[in-house]
């Protein structure tokens, strides 16, 4: 495993471990002190620090094709999903953390402004950030189908894509009505998120076709990370849902919130698995020539 | 393929590379140098080429997977430099693709 999956997953290790030690006290006393705490510091900036881990990487992964090659408009793609991804994230921070200079005001109407930004920052680093990465693997399969390492599909992945597929009419079918209410368009936007993730589902099921047929390289996890990653999200997009319905109870629900920092960790070590396998004939010249 | 230079040398302009003739012994031994990397290119029967082939096997299992072996083998069944490289400098790059072939071929 490369040095910096190592430290990406130790830090989610510790994170999560710290994450426990909250959720213990709040079953044992009820209280959302430490909880809160916990998920207001140490959970934003793990997902700062992960997001700008990932952007870095993707953009030195973009470095290391030419502009020629059409892995290097992947790896842009990827990038600036990336990249959305961590302005979203510190948008959201800022309304976290009430930094009301960041919005340009103060008392009652930066209030207001930062909760436009947390809007703002949700829609950045959800369905912007989506658009890019479901772009970025697009082109990953056709790649993939140019160079016949495309897997075929099971009649298992058939039915997943069936019921993903119904999922997402099902939902826009919901939303549809709702639109002649005149929502604000940062909430509109929000709706297009489940088809978008479902688009992604897609994309990871095809991907993990292929991460099957070559096995267990670099490359491989680096796509088997992405798959995590988005498989991950769906999750506590689920999760969100299923709170939202009122089928999980109220000790459950901040378990579920845990998910999302197993996903910021996968997103942000794909990258990194590719940037190895593509500094390892230089790293292994490098140690031979002493 | 591998041609001898054919004639005099062309002459250079300002600014561009400059190319120093050689003599006959050291152009023969470049010949022969492009004639066996040509060989090892395609996978010519030989030891040096099983020595590619293990090479090659060791640089797609750790950068890519175990199963894409089978999947830029030759028709033959083999595994070569021409049928690997295609592949490899998509997904890993040209630049990463140029270092790792450098790293097959050294000693060779």
């Amino acid at each position: 495993m490369p040095r910096f999956v190592q430290w990406i997953w130790r830090a989610c290790a510790i994170q999560l471990a710290l994450g426990l030690a909250a959720y213990v006290h709040f079953l044992a006393t009820g209280s959302y002190f430490y909880l809160h705490g916990y998920f207001w510091i140490f959970g934003t900036l793990f997902f700062l620090l992960a997001t700008a881990a990932e952007c870095v990487l993707a953009f030195q992964c973009r470095r290391g094709f030419d502009s020629d090659e059409p892995m290097h408009m992947v790896w842009s793609m990827i990038a600036l999903a990336a990249a959305a991804r961590v302005v979203g994230s510190a948008m959201i921070a800022a309304k976290n953390w009430h930094l009301n200079w960041i919005a340009g005001g103060a008392h009652g109407i930066g209030l207001v402004q930062l909760e436009g930004l947390g809007r703002a920052g949700a829609v950045v680093g959800g369905p912007l950030s989506m658009v890019f990465l479901a772009i970025g693997l697009a082109r990953v399969l056709m790649v993939q189908r140019k160079f016949r390492v495309l897997g075929g599909l099971t009649w298992m992945d058939k039915l997943l894509l069936a019921i993903i597929g119904a999922f997402s009419l099902s939902q826009i079918g919901i939303a549809l009505p709702l639109v002649q209410t005149h929502p604000p368009v940062a909430t509109m936007l929000l709706w297009t998120s489940d088809p978008l993730l479902a688009l992604l589902l897609v994309e990871a099921v095809l991907v993990r076709r292929t991460v099957l047929r070559i096995g267990d390289g670099l490359l491989a996890r680096c796509w088997g990370m992405y798959v995590t990653a988005i498989v991950a999200t769906s999750a506590g997009d689920a999760s969100i849902w299923a709170a939202g319905s009122g089928w999980l109870s109220s000790s459950l629900v901040p378990l579920t919130w845990y998910i999302w920092f197993l996903a910021a960790a996968a997103f942000a070590s794909a990258p990194a698995y590719q940037l190895a396998a593509m500094s390892l004939p230089l790293v292994r010249e490098q140690v031979e020539s002493r | 393929m591998v041609s001898q230079p054919a004639g005099p040398l062309p002459e250079s302009n300002p600014g561009e590379l400059q190319v120093q003739p050689c003599g006959a012994s050291e152009s023969d031994a470049l010949s022969r140098q492009l004639s066996s990397w040509g060989k090892l290119w395609t996978g010519d029967p030989g030891s040096q080429h099983s020595v590619v082939r293990e090479r090659l096997t060791a640089w797609l299992e750790r950068c890519m997977g175990r199963g894409v072996q089978r999947l830029v083998t030759s028709h033959d069944g083999d595994l070569t430099l021409s049928t690997s490289t295609p592949l490899l400098a998509a997904f890993l790059g040209r630049r990463a693709t140029r270092e790792l072939s450098r790293q097959v071929l050294r000693d060779l």
